[in-house]
């Protein structure tokens, strides 16, 4: 069963953007095209997951959430602007699941859609591991297993760890790790960096994975095949 | 240089009905001015009279005694007319006291022109009524068209922030710039919050830690590449405040310790009755340091390249009152500034738990 999301947003550029960054996580997304008749086009995607913006021509957003809702439960998130004035107690009175707002923060979404999967349809969002040169990461408790081995890394080693193996084969930048980090409310500075990537690669190198992560002079680390 | 917009002071020169309270004493003597002419009129009457009289040799005495009698009629009717003139006086003082207070009732007309200043001050308070509702209405549609405006601009904003999502150099500072584009937008929708009277204050049991953290997440790609340092140490604090203004101020005090620190530490510190944000940039003068809260004041911020808006902090000044709190703040110029929010911890507010 496809991981399949309807997408209700009237701006094209909006949509399509949206559209794209989603189905980088492995989900299906359909935009809707008519907006006089959303919840016949509901019926006929069968989506499992709507992403529904409130404002819209013809009918706003809570119209058709309480059209869908006649004939199903499916999770509904809202998309709403700052000025909407709205907070998620007025979202679920109105029958929805959950709402994020604009602009929308990807890592927020993914985050989102991955629970509402979860709780709803037991789903886990693929992969819980990351994999290279055989040392598998294990997202769930933070650990590194090689060679039957299993690793410890601190918060910060397992962020940059991850971060990079999710990026695989692209040059991530410090900055960005930097900012990751600060996003764990890890507010590190240039030199806690560089000693954290060092002290990661002194623990690869430990257990024989020498050269796990490249420099990239001027331009961040990676890790690459 | 300083650019000085500071509102035009409030007028609190004497209500116009103050002004001209007059002593009964000073009533007679103007309403004596006032009748003098009537009075002239009585006088020459009698003159003409005792004058015939006496040029017709008639008995005197018949003249004197009549004349006793007017003086006496016309100061008897002189009293009564006073009384009116003083009970009419009044009666126009609680009028003006009324339209100082913007209220009106029509007074008894008793003469033309009492009549014709009636008709001119009705038309007159139409008028003023008329433009008030028109200025409120004016105000209002500013208001609808700026939030519209800050919902349409929100859209392609996501768009952009979607799009520059990759990890270049030039990316990142697209995505710098494109975050000081939101933070001006969110200036206009907090400015127009702010102005108007609504009442948009949700308290609520807020954990000072989640929400300071928060904020600092907001500011982490701002920080990271200017290259400054934060230190924050978390509190276990709980406080009753409006979670979106709070954050407001918060955020806009970082975002300043950010604009104005070139190198060095931003601190964000929780005491027994403040948040302290505390820079090491390159500080408030002295002379400017009574005047920051003012709107548009920028005062000399060795910034010769952008153009402060001057509203920032006076906008946190505004959010801050709306939550009954207080910002203070020190500084040295060329170590760094010091702001505080205090009043969060007061017996009403909050509790601090350690």
């Amino acid at each position: 069963m496809g991981k399949r999301i309807m997408l209700v947003e009237d701006d094209h550029a909006l949509a399509k953007a949206i559209k794209d960054k989603v189905e980088t996580w492995g989900y299906e997304v359909v935009v809707a095209k008519d907006f006089q008749h959303i919840s016949e086009e509901f019926q006929e995607i069968q989506p499992l997951l709507v992403l529904l913006d409130i404002n819209l021509p013809f009918f706003n957003g809570f119209y058709w959430c309480t059209e869908i809702r006649k004939a199903s439960n499916v999770p509904i998130v809202f998309i709403t602007s700052a000025s909407d004035n709205m907070n998620i107690v007025m979202a679920m009175n109105m029958g929805g699941d959950d709402l994020i707002a604009k602009p929308i923060d990807l890592d927020v979404l993914s985050a989102k859609i991955g629970a509402i999967f979860r709780r709803a349809y037991n789903m886990h969002t693929a992969p819980n591991v990351l994999e290279h040169r055989g040392a598998t990461l294990n997202l769930n408790n933070g650990t590194l297993d090689y060679n039957g081995k299993q690793i410890d890394l601190t918060k910060n080693e397992f962020k940059i760890l991850t971060t990079l193996l999710e990026k695989k084969n692209t040059i991530v930048s410090r900055d960005m790790l930097m900012t990751k980090l600060w996003q764990d409310d890890c507010y590190v500075e240039e030199n806690t960096l560089t000693v954290n990537v060092t002290r990661l690669r002194k623990k690869l190198e430990a257990e024989g994975l020498e050269e796990f992560i490249k420099t990239k002079v001027g331009q961040g680390y990676i890790i690459e095949d | 240089m300083g650019i000085d917009s500071r509102k035009p002071s409030t007028n609190k020169q004497m209500p116009h009905s103050e002004k001209q309270k007059l002593g009964t004493g000073k009533l007679i003597g103007r309403y004596i001015r006032e009748k003098l002419d009537v009075l002239l009129l009585v006088a020459a009457c009698n003159i003409v009279m005792l004058v015939v009289f006496f040029l017709y040799r008639l008995d005197m005495a018949p003249f004197f005694y009549a004349f006793l009698l007017n003086v006496f009629f016309t100061f008897c009717g002189l009293c009564i007319s006073f009384f009116r003139y003083v009970a009419r006086h009044r009666e126009r003082e609680k009028l003006l006291m009324m339209l100082e207070n913007n209220d009106y009732a029509a007074i008894d007309q008793q003469t033309l022109e009492t009549e014709d200043y009636t008709r001119i001050i009705e038309l007159l308070y139409q008028r003023c009524n008329s433009l008030l509702s028109e200025h409120d209405f004016l105000m209002e549609d500013s208001k609808d068209y700026f939030t519209l405006w800050v919902h349409q601009i929100k859209t392609p904003i996501s768009v952009l922030d979607m799009l520059l999502k990759d990890d270049s150099q030039e990316m990142r500072a697209c995505r710098v710039e494109l975050f000081r584009i939101e933070q001006y937008v969110d200036m206009v929708l907090n400015y127009f919050r702010l102005g108007s009277n609504s009442k948009d204050i949700a308290y609520k049991e807020v954990e000072l830690d989640t929400l300071i953290k928060s904020c600092i997440r907001k500011y982490a790609p701002l920080f990271i590449n200017k290259k400054l340092k934060l230190s924050y140490e978390p509190v276990q604090a709980k406080i009753l405040t409006d979670d979106k203004w709070l954050s407001f101020i918060i955020e806009q005090l970082l975002s300043n310790a950010v604009k104005y620190t070139s190198d060095g530490t931003v601190s964000i510190e929780v005491t027994d009755n403040a948040i302290k944000i505390s820079d090491t940039g390159i500080g408030i003068r002295s002379e400017d340091l009574p005047r920051i809260f003012e709107k548009g004041y920028t005062g000399f911020n060795g910034r010769s390249g952008s153009k402060s808006s001057g509203l920032g902090l006076y906008l946190c000044n505004l959010a801050a009152e709306r939550l009954s709190l207080k910002l203070s703040v020190t500084s040295e110029p060329g170590k760094g500034s010091q702001f505080y929010i205090s009043g969060l911890f007061d017996k009403d507010s909050g509790e601090r738990l350690e």
